[in-house]
């Protein structure tokens, strides 16, 4: 017999961890429509964002099969068993139906917001309520576009805490996308918190 | 039968419990404006058409670089005195690789599905076992095809942002772009831009290139944000266009020589084989010109070119095998060669096969051009719907088993589990390290089971005070159960915690946090 009732979490701790490098970490980059994810990915990743057809050549397109996927995904390499895989979900609420795939397995996420954009807010909402049920992880609240917004940051800061329900101990930082140090200090943020997780587990 | 409204349940939601219950067969989706169907085979997605996106077969080989405009008319002359299927016959000339047919193929599938997928109203009907012949077996995930309609999507949001419906009539701009000294636009930029006249609305456009209307609206809104044409009484400045890097089509890569193909002498009329033929990969226009004016009045108002410098890079020194680039450019229309429509084969292919003839008659190889027409030759031997579905379905059972948490593991659920564990590797890119041999009493005791991610599935996809409306397989078995029941087992599992992953260790994040400062 070799099928199983494996959940996907438990397949991949389970396959890696016959393998020599360490598993590739997941974290997922979400957010409404127009928030900066894909630009936020394609910041910091060191591969081609957006793998569709159209993040090829055209001289290219006739293999497009062999090199594409559909998705928003980054991933940055530290060492040859050092990875950080970055995933992109699709922004609007009618494909909800792949955030939960695209959660699977992941260590944290990031959720951005257009603070200039009250529809952002709302929508937003929405999803950090799903994402925080689909995985117990650290997770931070990325603010884009503040200074269209209209407001002072402390006022931007307070009303996205307040409009997505955010706890006091989850950051939210004003970033612009286009920024490495400022997409680097979202990804730090989970780091950070998953290190403080582990850390207070084991000392419990 | 599974049927139902689009309001009332969405398609990537359908697609997606299709998927994990690896069905096979037909989901025909239907509106006023055009219907199209999706084939599944085991819960990928193998075939699809549209009756709205029909950029056909060759012109995508073509567009490809994998086949040149003339071979492409010498195998439809062919095909039209022998029969057979366009991809067949290229691929049996050796004018095509298999990966580029297959290429083409999918690229097809994924139009189709990007057209079905943006509705929001419709109907939308599963008839379980029905099958297409198609030329490549194609296997294409349902949650790619999802996040590519989802890419889409935010491109066709923007895009309507500028031009609000494929009813515009679009212009030339009386003016050039200010401060422009060279205007350079592609070929499919070119092809687009001579039906603009001023009176032909965006679908017309899109009929006349033989594209589809996605493609044709991202043309125009590039040629538009360059300031090239705009649409007759609404007023836009630069400011409006978004991420005009990776909308825009960035300035051709090298001049080359100059091309075989030159400026359309006349202004050229739907299925001109002159407007829709430059092969050049850039076409330069630089002002001052000399005097010959562009096709089109407004420009013809005010000369700003005249005999376009072309520059190309002749198609066959393309290597279509060539190994893609690494750097994406979203949105950038194609610096494509010329794929000239034929007007016989367009003709031909504007018979729209319905799907559910094609399906269930036999005539079902749609995707090729010819086989549009309906009296091509086809090898299709759809199998017929299985009656009873609604009676007897075991994914029905399973799932509902699932929700009631009644009934012990069943291989269906290791079915179930192990799809979504393929989905999961495939994604993490370990789908050859999984195969796992997992003692029973081990599965047993596995405290995440299989049947919570059905449940979250099922919680969401129907809700109770959707019952209603829930596809009517559905709706008996769960109708039987006492309400507080249900609301118990629906009850959200614990959310898994990043602390309990054993392989997530402190000296792994260690190392993440120290790389991610090094960056």
């Amino acid at each position: 017999m070799t099928t199983s009732r494996r959940t996907r979490g438990d397949l991949i701790r389970r396959s890696r961890g016959t393998a020599t490098s360490a598993r590739p970490l997941k974290i997922v980059i979400t957010g409404p429509y127009a928030a900066g994810k894909t630009t936020l990915i394609r910041t910091i990743s060191e591969v081609a964002v957006v793998a569709t057809e159209k993040g090829v050549s055209d001289d290219t397109r006739s293999v497009k099969s062999q090199t594409t996927v559909a998705m928003d995904f980054g991933r940055i390499s530290f060492a040859e068993d050092l990875s950080l895989f970055l995933f992109g979900t699709p922004g609007q609420r009618r494909f909800e139906v792949m955030w939960d795939v695209l959660s699977e397995g992941m260590i944290g996420f990031i959720v951005l917001v257009n603070a200039a954009d009250e529809r952002s807010l709302d929508e937003a909402a929405h999803i950090l309520g799903r994402f925080r049920r689909y995985a117990d992880v650290p997770f931070v609240i990325g603010v884009t576009h503040a200074e269209d917004a209209g407001a002072s940051l402390n006022q931007i800061v307070d009303g996205v805490r307040e409009t997505l329900e955010v706890p006091d101990g989850v950051e939210i930082v004003v970033c612009d996308p286009r920024s490495k140090d400022d997409v680097k200090a979202l990804v730090l943020h989970i780091l950070v918190g998953v290190m403080a997780r582990l850390e207070q587990a084991a000392a419990s | 039968m599974l049927k139902g409204t689009l309001d009332e349940f969405a398609l990537p939601d359908i697609f997606r419990l299709l998927s994990r219950s690896r069905k096979t067969g037909r989901l025909d989706v239907l509106r006023s404006a055009g219907q199209g169907s999706v084939f599944f085979r085991d819960g990928d997605v193998y075939f699809a058409e549209s009756s709205v996106s029909r950029e056909l077969l060759g012109q995508k080989l073509v567009k490809a670089r994998a086949l040149t405009q003339g071979e492409l008319m010498r195998a439809l002359d062919e095909q039209a005195e022998s029969g057979g299927r366009l991809g067949d016959l290229l691929r049996a000339r050796d004018s095509v690789t298999a990966e580029q047919l297959e290429a083409a193929l999918r690229e097809q599938v994924e139009d189709a599905a990007f057209d079905l997928l943006r509705w929001e109203m419709g109907e939308f009907d599963w008839t379980l076992d029905a099958t297409v012949d198609a030329e490549v077996e194609l296997r294409v995930s349902v949650e790619n095809l999802i996040m590519e309609a989802s890419r889409r999507l935010d491109e066709w949001e923007i895009i309507k942002r500028k031009i609000p419906s494929e009813d515009c009539v679009v212009a030339m701009a009386p003016t050039p772009p200010d401060g422009a000294a060279q205007i350079n636009i592609t070929p499919g930029e070119w092809r687009v831009l001579v039906l603009v006249n001023g009176s032909r609305t965006v679908m017309e456009i899109a009929e006349g290139v033989g594209g589809d209307v996605f493609d044709t609206m991202r043309t125009l809104y590039g040629l538009m944000a360059a300031g090239l044409i705009e649409i007759p009484g609404m007023a836009t400045t630069d400011d409006d266009f978004v991420s005009l890097e990776s909308l825009v089509a960035e300035p051709a890569a090298t001049p080359g020589a100059p091309s075989e193909v030159h400026e359309p002498a006349e202004p050229p009329s739907f299925h001109d084989e002159a407007a829709a033929a430059p092969a050049a990969d850039e076409i330069v226009i630089e002002e001052p010109a000399a005097a010959e004016p562009m096709p089109e009045e407004p420009l013809a108002a005010e000369p700003m070119a005249v005999e376009p410098a072309v520059d190309e890079q002749p198609a066959d020194e393309q290597s279509a095998d060539e190994e893609p680039a690494a750097e994406p450019v979203a949105l950038a229309p194609e610096p494509a060669p010329e794929p000239v429509s034929d007007p016989v084969a367009e003709t031909e292919a504007d018979a729209f096969v319905d799907p559910g003839i094609a399906a269930e008659t036999g005539p079902a190889d749609v995707v090729d051009d010819a086989a549009w027409d309906m009296e091509s030759e086809t090898t299709a031997e759809p199998v017929a719907a299985a009656d009873g579905f609604e009676d007897s379905d075991p994914f029905a059972e399973e799932v509902l088993s699932a929700v009631a948490n009644e009934a012990p593991a069943t291989e269906p659920d290791v079915a179930v589990a192990d799809a979504l564990d393929r989905q999961a590797a495939e994604f993490l890119g370990t789908a050859d390290e999984v195969e796992t041999d997992i003692p029973v009493s081990a599965r047993d005791s596995d405290p995440i089971a299989d049947k919570t991610a059905a449940v979250r599935e099922l919680s969401n996809l129907f809700k109770q005070s959707e019952v209603d409306n829930r596809p009517t397989f559905l709706v008996p078995p769960l109708e039987k159960k006492h309400e507080d029941e249900e609301e118990e087992e629906m009850e959200p599992e614990e959310p898994r915690r990043v602390e309990d992953d054993e392989e997530i260790t402190r000296g792994l994040i260690s190392r993440l946090i120290d790389g991610v400062k090094g960056l």
